[in-house]
């Protein structure tokens, strides 16, 4: 009894400690379990937590004698979290360096072997002896991410294709699936480039494929890979190609030296139109091949130290038209332009999500709304998208619509401060009993996130349009 | 906050045998720190708002790739009333809201992520310790992936003031790590807190005041120049305060020089930047009136010490300074110093002058008029005009190739078009090309005598046009009812720019050839074909 005692009373001294299961840690004020729920009382009010979505938790009513032991585990898990205590791992063909939480990791670990199982097996590529393993850095958020790795802004994930090979990605709590995509991507040119070490593909075909890859999707229960789906984010920016009337020349892509976001949109969508056309997709695949294996081809030494063989752009035409059976790269821009414009389409909600913030950006407000309702009849768990989806209808003065979305971003993601802060906004436009909570909302918001910037800029503009501003 | 505290800055090099090391003191916000010897102190940015000093190694060394790193100390300052602010500023005047998205730094870490952007580093030790009676947080840094050469080592101690906190970082290669340490922890350790004498608050009212945009449209044009002339010398009278000792000031017609190179070099720079405006004032005059603000050039003694001076904090860059910073002594293989600043000049020249026709300059003529001054050398007072390796090679290949445009489709091919592909690197050296001849071998013909002057006069003309109607026509749309009209909307928005480009292209164009036949075209495409060939 003296013992338990004791124990409550360093728990309590030494404060209530939460993990979620996507890595965020919640320190400071006291918690308590409550059946199915943590409940974290801020002093502005409480945030309550389902035990779904908590990895682990030491609290005034943790059991003695699990007490120490969770701490432990808590303590160590928030270490993790620095660069310098991540973990450390290795597979058959990887080695892993990385921050997020291990279940999260075990699933990316599998993905990655079975991508290279299934990659090599269909392109018929055996990895040279002096492979080693890759080096594979996965990082919690965005933000370590670019620190750790110094990959500049902008950059979602790379590939380093030079000596020692490396693979740096991060986790996005909010849209898991990010990661997904950026492995499947990346990891497609770490795969190709064992077809062979010193051989460069040119970015239009290179990035492309990658992209092509990149859509794939993973179920890490039955530990299968799909191929063939639709890149939504880079459908949208399609769309707002041609909406700007920019239709890019097949020619001007492959002889483009410097890929950027819109080429690599464009080149998703040849590369997607080739592989999934019975027309074109096994002779591709041997283009693909031949470009760094058949003899014949004209290969130039070039890329980083000139260490690389590369194939000249006119060579790569030449070969594209022979392998392809095509006299004319015009009949091709024009039959791979209509299955653009016509063929492809959003598949998912996450598209559906991604077309939404497209809309929104160019103000169009009605669209987006459809978009974010079809996110949302979808069954999207993506908070971001309730609570983008209620500004939209705040806006449009669709307050009672909005609430309840703003109360299911906070069901999914409890620790959301912009939830509350907007929640707590359009509750203190009502009466006095919804001021007063609304008021104690927008506080609670401040208190999860004091620094968030765009926490700061949201309650700032909002009081300088009602005209309690500057 | 405050810039540097340069007028009160002293820093005293006491002798050897009372202190190992000089100390670098500043009263205004209270501290002194010992340097490492023969240490020199680097220029800060005219709008630095948080670095107090910076001291640069006079050795440079290779890492084992053969990169080379000078090692720096450099300090920087977080007072408490700026680093509390947590989110950008909204003010709000009539129905006009206006967000400054200007945040500032929170502490050293925050500063650290936004200055070392594109290296990769983590903090591998951290702890909180005491020096003398000061409070400081250690960290011990390790950039492990930096953006070129080996890996680095940051130092970085922070200590706690009243109402201000000082960070002293230093870095060095990972590899001469164990050889600096020593020195680099004597100065480290021999920090302390002085007392601070309070500064006179002398913010100047320029920085507020608008020297472009519509705000500043609205003036007239005598209020337009006085703003501008007024910014111009408050901004000079901040760089020159503060200069490290063995850089001088030189003022000439049109720019503030501030120069740690030899008067041979200097009065070179001078000479060519010079000659830069002066071609310019004659031969563009016809584009704009207003006035083009004077700038400064800034000429390091050498790439070392230019890219310590550039290590800022990433808001410490300004429009207004106008700066171009160039270095005399080089380890590239490529000296293109001269034409780096011909650039710089010729850019700020075209946006004072007219910033709705910079705006819209053709790409054909920006890139080419930036590829033929950029490479023109002054000799004997005027500028001499020649093509460099670059274009005479991608001329060749251009012409060997068939990727030359005809030339009346270069002039009327919108950057999208221009910088398809491979065109990118055939059609500069094609426009510079061009205007090489226009503005040689063209000028002994009547019909391309005044080319140019013609074009760019029309080009003015039509793009002030366009302002105009753009003027009349804002605000009159009203918010689209249904998806389709929304729809709509955002496609007439999304294609504007290049209906407009088009429209440019189109006008100057017809407006500038209306009178020439298709044996005119046939002479001229002849002729510079001729010329480039």
């Amino acid at each position: 009894m003296t013992g338990a005692l004791l124990c409550a009373a360093a728990a309590l001294a030494l404060g209530d400690i939460l993990q979620l299961k996507d890595g965020r840690v919640v320190e400071g004020p006291p918690i308590r379990k409550d059946g199915a729920f943590y409940r974290i009382a801020f002093q502005n009010g409480e945030v309550v937590v389902p035990e779904g979505l908590v990895r682990d938790a030491a609290t005034s009513d943790t059991k003695p004698k699990d007490l120490e032991a969770r701490r432990k585990r808590l303590e160590e898990a928030k270490s993790r979290l620095e660069w310098r205590s991540r973990y450390k791992t290795e597979s058959r063909h990887f080695k892993f360096e990385y921050t997020i939480p291990p279940e999260i990791f075990e699933s990316y670990k599998n993905l990655l072997e079975t991508y290279y199982d299934v990659f090599t097996k269909k392109w018929g590529i055996a990895a040279p002896a002096k492979v080693g393993k890759l080096l594979v850095c996965i990082y919690h958020d965005e933000d370590t991410f670019h620190q750790v790795s110094g990959a500049p802004q902008g950059v979602l994930g790379y590939f380093r294709f030079v000596e020692p090979l490396e693979l740096h990605v991060f986790y996005d709590r909010r849209d898991p699936e990010f990661a997904v995509d950026v492995l499947f991507h990346e990891g497609n040119h770490f795969l190709t480039q064992l077809i062979d070490l010193k051989f460069n593909y040119p970015p239009w075909v290179n990035e492309s494929l990658a992209e092509y890859y990149g859509a794939s999707s993973w179920d890490p229960k039955t530990k299968k890979m799909a191929l063939g789906n639709i890149q939504e984010g880079r459908l949208v920016v399609l769309w707002d190609a041609i909406a700007g009337q920019e239709m890019q020349g097949l020619e001007d892509l492959i002889r483009e030296p410097q890929f950027s976001a819109i080429h690599y949109a464009w080149g998703w969508s040849f590369v997607h139109f080739l592989m999934e056309s019975p027309k074109y997709s096994k002779k591709f695949q041997s283009y693909y091949l031949a470009l760094s294996r058949a003899p014949g081809v004209k290969r130039m030494m070039g890329g980083p130290m000139n260490a690389f063989k590369q194939v000249p752009t006119d060579d790569q035409i030449a070969l594209l038209k022979s392998t392809l059976g095509i006299k004319d790269l015009k009949m091709l821009e024009t039959e791979w332009h209509d299955y653009v414009k016509n063929r492809l389409q959003l598949q998912t909600g996450r598209g559906y999500e991604q077309a939404a913030q497209w809309a929104r950006r160019y103000g169009m407000s009605k669209k987006a709304a459809k978009y974010f309702k079809q996110a949302v009849d979808a069954g999207s768990t993506n908070p971001v998208t309730y609570d983008e989806y209620a500004e939209l209808l705040e806006r449009e003065g669709k307050e009672r619509e909005a609430i309840p979305l703003l109360e299911k971003a906070i069901t999914l993601d409890p620790l959301f401060a912009q939830a509350y802060l907007r929640l707590g906004r359009l509750l203190a436009k009502g009466d006095s009993s919804g001021r007063e909570r609304g008021e104690k909302l927008k506080k609670l918001a401040f208190e999860i996130a004091p620094d968030d910037p765009y926490l700061h800029m949201d309650l700032e503009t909002a009081k300088a349009l009602s005209g309690s501003g500057k | 906050m405050k810039s540097a505290p340069s007028t009160l800055l002293a820093v005293l090099a006491l002798s050897a045998s009372a202190l190992a090391q000089p100390v670098h003191s500043d009263k205004r916000w209270g501290f002194q720190i010992q340097y490492p010897k023969e240490w020199q102190l680097i220029p800060l940015k005219v709008d630095e708002k948080w670095i107090a000093a910076k001291y640069l190694s006079p050795r440079e060394h290779a890492d084992r790739e053969g990169w080379g790193h000078t090692p720096m100390m450099t300090v920087i300052l977080f007072p408490e009333d700026q680093t509390k602010k947590r989110g950008p500023s909204v003010t709000r005047e009539g129905n006009k809201v206006t967000i400054d998205f200007t945040i500032p730094f929170k502490d050293y870490p925050d500063y650290l992520k936004s200055s070392m952007q594109g290296e990769g580093y983590f903090v591998a030790e951290e702890k909180e310790d005491i020096v003398g009676d000061v409070p400081v947080r250690k960290r011990d840094i390790k950039v492990h992936k930096p953006s070129y050469g080996g890996p680095k080592r940051i130092l970085a101690w922070v200590y706690e003031g009243m109402g201000v906190d000082y960070a002293v970082q230093f870095e060095v290669l990972e590899d001469r790590w164990d050889r600096m340490r020593p020195t680099i922890l004597a100065c480290l350790n021999s920090f302390k807190l002085i007392e601070r004498e309070v500064a006179a608050r002398s913010e100047t009212k320029e920085r507020d005041l608008p020297i472009s945009g519509p705000e500043y449209q609205r003036l007239s044009p005598e209020q337009r120049k006085a703003r501008r002339v007024q910014t111009q010398e408050a901004v000079f009278d901040r760089a020159q305060k503060g200069l490290p000792e063995g850089w001088k000031v030189k003022r000439t017609p049109h720019f503030l020089v501030l120069t740690h190179a030899d008067d041979k070099y200097t009065g070179r720079v001078i000479a060519q930047a010079e000659a830069v405006r002066a071609w310019l004032d004659k031969e563009l005059e016809d584009i704009g009136t207003d006035y083009v603000m004077h700038g400064i050039i800034r000429v390091c003694a050498n790439d070392r010490e230019q890219s310590a001076y550039h290590k800022s904090s990433t808001d410490a860059y300004s429009m207004k300074t106008r700066e171009v910073t160039i270095a005399k002594d080089t380890s590239w293989a490529m000296r293109w110093e001269f034409e780096w600043l011909t650039r710089g000049i010729l850019q700020q020249w075209l946006s004072d002058k007219n910033a709705d026709l910079w705006a819209h300059m053709p790409t054909w003529l920006s890139s080419g008029l930036g590829q033929y001054l950029g490479t023109a050398r002054v000799r004997g007072g005027k500028l001499e005009f020649k093509p460099d390796d670059w274009e005479m090679q991608n001329l060749r290949d251009g012409g060997r190739r068939s990727m030359w445009k005809k030339l009346r489709q270069l002039l009327v091919l919108p950057e999208q078009d221009f910088n398809a592909g491979e065109n990118t690197q055939f059609l500069p050296a094609q426009a510079a090309s061009f205007l090489r001849w226009l503005d040689g071998p063209g000028r002994a013909s009547k019909k391309t005598k005044t080319l140019l002057r013609d074009y760019v006069r029309n080009l003015s003309d039509v793009v002030a046009d366009i302002q105009t109607r753009k003027k009349a026509s804002a605000g009159g749309s009203s918010a689209p009812d249904t998806e389709e009209e929304e729809e709509e909307r955002y496609k007439r928005m999304r294609s504007e720019a290049k209906t407009v480009e088009k429209q440019v292209l189109g006008d100057a164009f017809r407006l500038t050839f209306e009178s020439w036949t298709d044996q005119d075209w046939e002479w001229l495409e002849g002729a510079w074909a001729r010329f480039a060939s």
